[in-house]
């Protein structure tokens, strides 16, 4: 009785090293991308991310020699590996709060508040988070989402509109805050 | 100076909303965050899935590394599926194990395969040497090197060697005398 299984092709080792050097041009981009994200202060390390990253698709590949290996897949990769450093690094961070630090600005959050920010920039963001509450509605979601780092385009194709709608929505939004919180005296905080 | 006051407005804004938020309405999954980063739209979600964002920045940190990389990640995996096809042999290989067959058949198959060929090829070669002559050639028109016809009585000397009625001596003379 033949053996109806189905057989993989076997892959002759030549690709190997031409994937490797694939993979870490990827890594390359991936690391310079987290890097410019890390610049926001969240503990996450890029060298990691890009290693853990690499090492898992690597591990993909060889495990499954007729993966598809889509983009999804590689994105998904990358979604999760970022998702449990965010946790690690969060975990860390709460680790090195005082235990009576709770959260100011809203209850629903669980991410923890440093120190420092609590003190003196803790103040200013849940001012801010005031004054973004009191943003006409259309130009409050664009206005926290270039707060949160999205570009003009990545806010439009979020949210449904132009380009340009978007870029304006929250530009105007950002120069009534400065407006508003000049007026409740931010000004006097160092920039 | 405009930029650094942005910078430091989005420094609060991030610090103020760190962390993921409580309530479940506010999670966004890997999947949700992957089709928006595809720029998909999660339909009766996406409202909700924009008021995560908002309102975590670790969320929106990975939709925005996720949007940046999407271009780099579709690359990836276009170069390493051209770089895994297998080629034909492995796909014959392949399909003849898949359909059960053992390897000596294959090494027969060949073998039968080599040795029709080269039938082939010989009987080909004098069929072709005769069919296919090197140069073209004319209809060969009806043209005798040699015109003359050869009767009975064509002779190439004309002497006769019989008896005549002349004497063949060479001398004449009597040498008897």
């Amino acid at each position: 009785m033949p053996d109806r299984r189905r057989v993989e092709p076997r892959l002759s080792s030549r690709p190997a090293p031409r994937l490797q050097e694939l993979l870490a041009r990827y890594g390359k981009r991936l690391r310079m991308l987290v890097d410019s994200h890390c610049g926001r202060d969240r503990g996450l390390d890029a060298d990691d991310i890009e290693q853990e990253v690499h090492i898992k698709l690597w591990k993909m590949l060889e495990s499954d020699k007729n993966l598809d290996f889509p983009a999804s897949y590689i994105q998904k990769v990358v979604a999760t590996t970022v998702i449990d450093a965010l946790r690690r690094a969060e975990v860390r961070h709460a680790e090195s709060l005082d235990t009576d630090v709770e959260p100011i600005v809203d209850p629903s959050f669980a991410g923890p508040i440093q120190p420092d920010r609590h003190a003196g920039h803790g103040h200013w963001g849940a001012l801010l988070l005031r004054c973004i509450a009191e943003l006409p509605e259309r130009r409050r979601m664009p206005v926290q989402l270039a707060l949160q780092g999205f570009k003009a385009d990545e806010i439009a194709a979020l949210t449904g509109c132009t380009v340009a709608a978007a870029q304006q929505l929250s530009y105007r939004g950002i120069e009534d805050l400065k407006i508003r919180l000049k007026e409740l005296g931010a000004d006097e905080i160092d920039p | 100076m405009k930029s650094i006051h942005d910078e430091q407005l989005k420094e609060w804004f991030r610090a103020a909303t760190r962390g993921v938020p409580n309530h479940a309405d506010q999670r966004l999954g890997v999947d949700e965050l992957l089709r928006l980063a595809r720029g998909e739209h999660l339909g009766d979600r996406h409202a909700d899935a924009l008021g995560a964002l908002a309102a975590s920045s670790d969320q929106s940190l990975v939709l925005s590394l996720l949007m940046q990389n999407q271009r780099a990640s579709e690359q990836l995996a276009s170069d390493a599926r051209a770089l895994r096809r297998p080629g034909l042999a492995d796909r014959l290989q392949a399909w003849w194990r898949s359909a059960g067959m053992p390897p000596a058949f294959a090494a027969a198959g060949v073998a039968l395969m080599a040795v029709l060929g080269f039938q082939l090829l010989g009987s080909g070669s004098t069929v072709n040497g005769a069919a296919t002559p090197m140069t073209a050639q004319s209809p060969a028109e009806e043209s005798p090197l040699f015109d003359g016809a050869f009767e009975p009585d064509d002779r190439m000397f004309a002497a006769s060697l019989e008896s005549s009625e002349q004497s063949d001596d060479l001398f004449h003379g009597n040498f008897d005398s």
